[in-house]
Parts: structure tokens; sequence; C-alpha cells
């Protein structure tokens, strides 16, 4: 159908500028290095060993080049400020679905660099990694990031429709980024936050998105607190979807009234 | 020597006219490098939150580094050069420096100082006051001596930075499309957040090495901890890497081939 072209289409477009990705993919592994270093020189680290840790910082990569969409950037400068909105209301399709098959490819393929230069890293230094994981638990923590994907960009859709009523969204998106960066775990494992900190975290929808899967893969889960999870993010789903259906029907009613 | 001054004070008054006919981008670019501030602050306390010290230092003394990096990094740098190194990307790219180069004024020169993001000074201020209460709160007495060495060596590790952001950036004239090289270096230079031990462990990165001394020599004269070795390693870092970028910039400018190259 449809969509599916969008999505191919896109895919292409995406496997042309592979070099570009890849770099940026390796970029994206410098925090997280110089992360693991300095854990490396700290001294009593409750609960996780400096090979768990290891883990943690890559996995967090991975899963968050396969979960993060940048799709508000797009939304908000391009289609809202730029006026090219206009053009995806007039076609026979969904915007929000568009936009959807559109970030796909992206993040498919970042996670695919990502991981491959994971299991690249593990093959050569195994020493460095501590795992235990088996298949199922593999799967599972596989449709934990799934979801987080579905929660990742419905976030971030609202967030983009934001440019609707602000004219310097960049700001706004610059703040988003640091607030995911804290909450989804990129800076350190959210369980070695100061407890204040931690409550306020888990209130976020944020670790649900990243944290938790990466949790998952690790192993650190029982099946129990998956499923737990798992139906945690089902509500966050929902709940991000009504606030979009909001700030969209909002936002659309405000675009047609400027007729931009 | 006293030219080039005299050419400075004009670029400030400049970028001071500038700066005020859009204040409202002012009050912005103020609130976000506050912003950035604090987030580097909360960082660090979340990382030192459940480890009492990390390679030798206390998490005051961390603290501490992490003040100093806004003051000479997150403030002073990127005040005096974050702009200019932006626009090199697209100075090289476009094949504007023809025109740098027919001025009468050295190129380096103009191109590292040409604009100056003064909102970052509100930085600098705030991480003043930040640094000197967590000093205080590490129990390190006021020190005549030991703020004069560290303006010294904050010069110094300054001058440090300054060279690998444009030795890297060099390489644009040999590859002038690359531009997230800038980007790269953002991230490179998040090294020099860190107690200089972090890359004790991969010895191979000696291309990092430099770096490690920006912030935490000038930080360990403050907290009085300074030893002579670090001084000595400072000021000859300091001047090779003054030469070595000096140097690679001519070399580079003979293969310059301009836009239609």
């Amino acid at each position: 159908m449809k969509y599916y072209r969008i999505f191919v289409l896109h895919l292409q477009q995406v496997f042309e500028q592979k070099g570009q990705t890849f770099v940026w993919i390796l970029l994206s592994f410098m925090g997280p290095l110089l992360m693991i270093l300095f854990w490396r020189g700290a001294k009593a680290i409750p609960g996780w060993t400096i090979e768990q840790l290891t883990a943690y910082y890559f996995l967090i990569i991975i899963v968050g080049a396969f979960v993060m969409t940048h799709i508000e950037e797009r939304i908000g400068k391009i289609d809202i400020q730029e006026g090219q909105l206009t053009m995806y209301l007039l076609k026979p399709f969904s915007y929000f679905w568009f936009k959807f098959y559109y970030s796909v490819p992206n993040r498919i393929l970042q996670g695919i660099f990502g991981s491959t230069f994971f299991l690249f890293c593990v093959s050569l230094f195994p020493s460095l990694f501590s795992f235990n994981i088996t298949p199922a638990i593999f799967l599972f923590s596989f449709l934990l990031v799934v979801v987080g994907f579905f929660m990742a960009f419905l976030f971030k859709v609202i967030i983009g429709i934001m440019a609707f009523w602000m004219t310097e969204a960049k700001g706004l998106f610059e703040v988003i980024n640091i607030i995911v960066t804290i909450f989804a775990g990129y800076l350190m494992p959210i369980a070695l936050f100061p407890q204040w900190l931690q409550d306020i975290t888990f209130v976020t929808p944020f670790p649900y998105m990243i944290y938790y899967p990466v949790i998952a893969f690790t192993g650190k889960l029982q099946v129990n607190e998956m499923v737990q999870i798992f139906l945690m993010q089902l509500v966050w789903v929902v709940i991000l979807y009504f606030v979009y259906r909001l700030v969209w029907t909002a936002g659309i009613k405000k675009f047609s009234a400027v007729g931009q | 020597m006293k030219r080039y001054f005299r050419i400075y004070r004009t670029f400030l008054g400049l970028n001071y006219a500038r700066t005020m006919a859009y204040r409202a981008d002012l009050l912005n670019g103020i609130l976000a490098s506050l912003f950035w501030a604090g987030f580097s602050v909360i960082a660090i306390y979340a990382l030192t939150a459940k480890s009492p010290s990390v390679f030798g230092w206390t998490r005051e003394e961390i603290f501490v580094l992490i003040g100093v990096f806004n003051i000479m990094v997150g403030g002073t740098f990127r005040m005096l050069f974050a702009k200019n190194f932006d626009q090199l990307t697209h100075i090289i790219e476009r094949g504007e420096l023809d025109g740098v180069l027919l001025k009468p004024i050295d190129s380096q020169f103009f191109v590292s100082f040409q604009y100056c993001s003064l909102y970052n000074g509100a930085r600098v201020i705030f991480a003043c006051i930040f640094t000197a209460f967590m000093l205080h709160l590490a129990n390190v007495p006021f020190s005549i001596l030991a703020l004069g060495e560290f303006l010294v060596l904050a010069i110094l590790g300054l001058i440090i930075l300054y060279a690998v952001w444009y030795i890297v950036l060099t390489l644009l004239i040999w590859f002038p499309d690359l531009y997230n090289l800038a980007e790269s270096l953002y991230t490179i230079d998040q090294i020099t957040r860190f107690p200089p031990q972090i890359l004790n462990e991969l010895r191979f990165l000696f291309l990092f090495f430099p770096l490690t001394l920006v912030v935490s020599i000038p930080a360990k004269a403050l907290l009085q901890k300074l030893t002579v070795f670090d001084t000595i390693l400072i000021i000859i870092t300091a001047v090779i890497m003054l030469f070595v970028t000096r140097t690679f910039w001519k070399f580079a400018l003979r293969f310059y081939t301009s836009a239609s190259g």
C-alpha cells in the first residue's frame, strides 16, 4: 500500500547517505566512551560492575539509534515554519503516518550500524563487557524497543507541532534534547541517580523509551518486571496519542486561520 | 604587535555594536549558555552522586573542575572562538578565504578573532561565582598567588585548546565538505571536563593528551595542588601546539584552491 512506498523511497535516500550516517554513529559513541573511561576511575559503584556499565553505554547508543527520531526538526522547521505542511495536507494520506514511515528507515540504518559496531567490539574485547541474556529475553527486549520507538515518535511529533505556536522552536528542541539526554539514561544508568532525581525521572515517559529496553537487554530485569514495563509503555502510548490529537487539532486550526 | 591589539579592539567594538543591534538574540544566547552551564553541573552532580572519588579527585574537586571548565571552555573559549570556527567551515567551502588572504592582515588571526560571542560572558561570570563557591566548600584558603597562577595557566590552556581546534579545522582546506568536523570537536572538547587520568587506560589516544591538560592544570592551580612538573608540561605543550598550528596553517594555505578547486 501507499505507506510502504514512502518507506521504501526514503530507505533508498538514506542508503545514499550511508557514509555520513556511519560517521555520525561513530561520533555518537564518543560521549559514552568518555563516560566509560570516567567510571573506570570511580570508587565503588553500587550494584554495577565496570563491564556492565560498558555494556550499558554501548546499548544506550544502539537502542537510542533505533528509538530516538529527530522528526521534530523536520516538522517544526521545514513543514510548519517554511510552510511545506500545506503540500502534505492536500495529499490523500495521513500526515502522521507519512512522517512515521519516513522516520523508520533512518532509525533502522543507524541501529544496524550501531549494532554492527557493537558486535565488532564485543568480539574483539569480550572481557570488557558483561551480559546475562537468553533468546527469550532478547526478543522481549526488542519488543520493548519497538514500542519505545512508537512512544518516542509520538513525543517528537508533539514537540514538532509546538512550532505552530512558537516562532523560535529551535530553542525548545535544544532544551528537549537535553531533557531526553538526562531522563532517557544517556548520561548514566538512572539507577545511579540520587533518589530524588530518580523519582522525578520515572514520572516522565523517557526512561520507558530507551532506558528500560536497555536494562532489559543487559538481563537485569525479571520477566514480570518486563511485562510491567511493557504495559506502562502501552499506557504512555495511549496518553501521548491523546495529547498529540489535542495539539494537532488545535494547531491545524491555527495554521489554516493564518493561511501560511 | 601593537597593531594587532588595535585591530582586535576594533573587532570587539564591531561585535559589541552587532550584539546591541539584536538584543533579543543576546538574551536568548545568555539564557542558552547558562542553561548549558547548569546542565554540565547537574551532569557532574549525578555522576558523582554514588562515588565519593574519581581518579583520586574528590567530589568537591570535581565540582571545581567543572567550574573551571565552564569559565575556560564553555565560557571564554566559546566566546572568543565558537562563531569564528563555525564561519571558517563556510569561508573555506565557499572560497571566501580568497578575500581574507588578500587583506593586509594575518589570515589565521583574522579568521580566528573576527567574531566574538559576547553573550558567553554571562557564563564566565556565573562560572566564576560557582567555582569560588566550590573552592570554599572544598576548604581551599584564598590565595592571590593561586589566582595569579590560575590566570596564567588558563591562558596557556586556552592556547592549547585553540591549537587543537585550529589544527583539525585546517584539514578543511583539503576536505571542504566535512562540515561535521566542527561538530566532532565539540564532542572531543568534553575530554577537558574530566580528570587527566581518564586517558591512562588508552595511551594510544595520545593525540588527545594535550586536551587533558587544558582545564585540569589551571584547576589544580586553584586547588593549590599544582606541581612544578604540571607547570612545565603545560608551558612546553602550549608552545609546541602553537608552533604546530601556525606551521600547519601556513603549509595548508599553499594547497588552498578556492571555490573552483
